[in-house]
């Protein structure tokens, strides 16, 4: 029964990327496309912001991991927060307001949107994806290890090369593929810092032309670029696993003494996140504060705005939770090559990115069942399919904490199946379920692409009217300021979850494991994550 | 009472089939204690979630007092419905739930003041009074299990299966907890099955004791006679400290006798029915408490010469391990007050009969434990 409906849930979230494939795509059109400079040109654009991006991300992920967990810089705790702090603005927001702060500040300089320019505001809002796993890696290794290794081996970085490297190595694999496929996915930074991509090809002929046949033919080369992302970091995140032979308590990973460095450590580090989150912070206060000039804020649209944004957000959120279900039910409690084949399957059309997935709901929507294209069924409909695995991931977490040997005392206990679940599992998994929901309504409310592409008429979310500002010369952020406050405000939440298990930390997890424990967002989970593991570091985020 | 028969279980993990239970029989009595002793891999575990009808065997018959809980012409009864408890290695307490309620959980079903009533004379019982209103992380390690008892004791079951219930205990709490859970249980007649890696464990509690390895039961019953007669070397080394020595049979009838490296020795059961035509040879099991060690000078020694290689003092008692002059190794236990210094020559002899098995012959006088 539950395997039933997970497999209707698994292969109901890849029916509109099939559809959409399957139906009438012809190689020559593709071929065309693919003649027009503008679409060479954006496929190249997008190849080279994905490696800056994914290199200048790497840069900053793993040093700042590195002097969080390996150097006696002052305060790490705090420094981890702002290092992660950057997560709670969405990438087009703070690409809007980097922008509008240089057109204020700087009008002539014209950095932010130049190639190196732009990668650098997208790499600043970025690293925490590979900050986070990188962390959590260097936090896990053994500190035993590395001393018998340089009890073994003299010279000073060859512990550190010969234990935490490897131990890096696929949590550096999974904070690149997040990040790669945001790169990919992203449409409203990437307009706003002047980059022409794919996706903003994919958006511009659905939204500006209307030709549907031309955005398809973009999307599959898209898929594709999406698909060899996936195959590259497998093999980046290499096959080598750590066995954990050690038992018991684990103590924390030594620090190296770094002196009088530790205050320009501290200064550098600090620039980091204030950079990253300055300008939005700064341009919101400012237009909040000077609203009496041009473009004040209608506090009604605002008001409007916010209502449709909390309905949509909650149905999908109720909607993406009833269907993970049966899928995180299936997969914990009978993990097996079908049930992680479904999980599989919903984590691919996360992986997608969204404006494929939008495009192929417009079509699903248009050709099968016209009375449904632009209703909010239809937008709820994207936001879940775009969200499930964050639902499926804090659930399977959420499920673990109730351990199957709880439903087999309980039924040792005469109660039957409906009573163990409603009694037993139920309380012990609400937290996840509930971190599962709030995370899909958190990610729903700030979704920009989908929301643009399928937004039912007259009606209006947060990012659209964000987005709407941005339309027309003003670009001042004034008319902005409330939407991104609200943006930031929603982006703060699952912000404040990932920063309270990080610290809460996998070295007390561990020690911890054997009496029952309760790991909230199961960070602990995200070091040896490949695609198909999906752990909740990945959870938290959808692409923005 | 319980009764299982013939009980076959195999898993598919990749690509080979392994047999966790090939053909297990067992049988406990009403209000007896037995055990299942084996190490990790024998099935043992398996066994137990069978009968708890946490997997369903793939051939054999399980039944209590009677009533077929596993059979081939019935449906399995689902666990709910087989009125057996079972204490889980961790205790698996329900941890959103005080313990109050934990030990309540079985017993829903009845009126409130009875269930009040069942609840606080089980925490009585358990020397848990006061601590209803606790949740289980609050409680000790041994205050766990014992909860978790009383929770499994609730119901009234049939029958209690510990799953080696004391085994993240420290030594102390083990030992004291498991006399304690033993007196208990035997005062309330309860039926009980425990599985257990521990061969003191098994041996302390049960009074029936069955040994499983690689799936089969190898030997049941008393544990006295279980571990007195090892049915072959192999548990003979399992159940306690032993070595394994090469012999040959000299004589034969009444006056058998098998001749090895300890010298001539009196045999106390021959149990290697499949002694090859024509060969003498066996294996001669010894074990620490069978040997006498003295020094050379000290008047009466005899035996064969040995060095002494070192000794564990274990309070009450410590074992002397010694090194024959073939170079055999070999453990004697004495009591604590005794010492030998490393290097001091003693002679080692052998003071009750013992058991021989039909040799591998190559199974060297090399045990592993020394």
């Amino acid at each position: 029964m539950t395997a039933w409906l997970a497999v209707a849930v698994a292969v109901a979230s890849l029916v509109p990327l099939l559809y959409l494939f399957l139906s009438g795509t012809s190689l020559a059109d593709i071929r065309t496309q693919l003649g027009y400079p503008s679409t060479s040109a954006a496929v190249l654009q997008t190849l080279v912001l994905t490696v800056l991006i994914g290199g200048l991300t790497a840069v900053l992920g793993v040093g700042a991991a590195v002097v969080v967990t390996r150097t006696t810089v002052p305060a790490p705790r705090l420094l981890t927060v702002l290092f992660t702090v950057p997560l709670a603005v969405p990438g087009f927001v703070s690409a809007y307001a980097t922008y509008s702060a240089e057109l204020v500040f700087a009008p002539q300089s014209s950095v932010v949107t130049s190639l190196l320019g732009a990668a650098a505001v997208m790499s600043l809002t970025l690293y925490p994806y590979v900050f986070l796993p990188c962390l959590i890696a260097l936090r896990g290794v053994d500190p035993a290890l590395e001393e018998v290794v340089s009890s073994l081996r003299p010279g000073r970085f060859s512990a550190f090369r010969t234990v935490a490297l490897p131990a890096l190595r696929p949590a550096l694999a999974a904070g690149l593929l997040i990040v790669t496929l945001h790169v990919l996915a992203e449409y409203g930074a990437m307009v706003q810092l002047g980059r022409s991509t794919l996706t903003t090809k994919i958006m511009a002929e659905m939204l500006d032309y209307g030709d549907y046949q031309s955005a398809r033919s973009l999307s599959l080369v898209l898929a594709g670029l999406s698909v060899l992302v996936l195959l590259s970091t497998r093999w980046l995140s290499g096959r080598s696993v750590i066995a954990e032979v050690a038992r018991g308590g684990s103590r924390p990973p030594r620090r190296t003494a770094v002196g009088s460095w530790r205050w320009p450590i501290l200064l550098v580090s600090l620039v980091v996140p204030l950079l990253a989150v300055g300008p939005t912070v700064l341009m919101t206060t400012r237009g909040l504060l000077g609203s009496e000039g041009t473009a004040a804020p209608a506090w009604s649209e605002v008001g409007v705005a916010l209502s449709n944004t909390v309905g949509y957000a909650l149905a999908a959120a109720l909607v993406a939770t009833l269907c993970a279900l049966p899928v995180s039910w299936w997969v914990t409690r009978h993990p097996k090559l079908l049930s992680h084949l479904a999980e599989r399957a919903v984590w691919l059309a996360h992986a997608i990115p969204s404006a494929i997935l939008a495009l192929a709901l417009v079509f699903l929507a248009t050709r099968l069942v016209p009375s449904l294209y632009k209703t909010p069924v239809v937008l709820v409909a994207g936001y879940v399919i775009l969200f499930l695995p964050l639902a499926v991931a804090n659930q399977r977490v959420g499920l673990q904490s109730a351990r199957r040997s709880y439903d087999e005392v309980a039924s040792s206990l005469g109660a039957r199946p409906v009573r163990t679940f409603a009694r037993v599992t139920l309380p012990l998994a609400a937290p996840g379920f509930a971190a599962g929901a709030i995370l899909v309504a958190l990610d729903a409310s700030k979704e920009l692409t989908t929301t643009l592409m399928l937004l039912p008429f007259n009606s209006s979310t947060l990012s659209s009217k964000l987005w709407a500002t941005t339309n027309g010369e003003s670009l001042d952020f004034t008319a902005a300021a409330p939407y991104a406050a609200l943006l930031v405000l929603l982006g703060i939440v699952p912000v404040y979850l990932l920063v309270r298990s990080t610290l809460a930390g996998t070295v007390s997890s561990r020690v911890r494991a054997g009496s029952g424990p309760h790991d909230p967002v199961g960070l602990s989970a995200a070091t040896g994550s490949s695609v198909e593991g999906q752990p909740s570091v990945l959870a938290l985020t959808g692409p923005q | 009472m319980l009764r299982v028969r013939g009980l076959r279980k195999s898993y598919t993990t990749g690509r080979r089939p392994t047999t966790a239970l090939d053909g297990v029989d067992l049988t406990v009595d009403q209000g007896s204690f037995g055990a299942v002793l084996g190490p990790s891999g024998s099935g043992k575990t398996t066994l137990l979630r069978c009968i708890a009808g946490f997997e369903s065997p793939d051939a054999g018959t399980i039944s209590l007092a009677g009533r077929d809980l596993d059979s081939p012409s019935t449906p399995s009864v689902r666990p709910y419905d087989r009125d057996i408890g079972v204490v889980p290695q961790e205790g698996a307490l329900f941890p959103h739930l005080s313990v109050g309620r934990n030990v309540a959980f079985g017993i829903a079903d009845r009126p409130r003041a009875r269930r009040h009533e069942r609840v606080e004379q089980l925490l009585e019982l358990m020397g848990l009074h006061g601590l209803g209103d606790r949740r289980p992380h609050q409680l000790s390690g041994g205050q766990q299990q014992r909860v978790a008892l009383a929770r499994a004791l609730a119901p009234e079951p049939r029958l209690i299966l510990l799953d080696e219930p004391f085994s993240a205990l420290d030594a102390q709490l083990r030992v004291e907890l498991r006399e304690e859970v033993r007196g208990l249980l035997r005062s309330l007649g309860t039926t009980t099955l425990l599985v257990t890696h521990d061969q003191a464990e098994a041996m302390t509690l049960a009074d029936h004791l069955v040994v499983m390895r690689g799936g089969r039961v190898v030997a049941a019953g008393d544990p006295r006679q279980v571990y007195g007669e090892p049915v072959d070397a192999e548990l003979g080394r399992f159940l306690g400290e032993a070595v394994v020595v090469p012999g040959t049979f000299v004589g034969s009838g009444a006056a058998l006798t098998v001749s090895c490296v300890l010298g001539r020795l009196a045999v106390a059961a021959e149990t290697g029915a499949d002694r090859l035509p024509g060969r003498d040879d066996c294996d001669v099991l010894v074990r620490p408490e069978q040997l006498r060690v003295r020094r050379l000078d000290e008047p009466g020694a005899a035996g064969s010469t040995a060095s002494v290689v070192a000794q564990s003092f274990y309070g009450h008692d410590a074992l002397v391990r010694v090194r024959l002059d073939d170079g055999t190794r070999l453990a004697v236990r004495v009591p604590g007050s005794v010492r030998f210094g490393v290097g001091d020559r003693v002679r080692v002899q052998v003071e009750t009969p013992v058991w021989t098995y039909a040799g591998s012959a190559a199974a060297g006088g090399q045990p592993s434990d020394v």
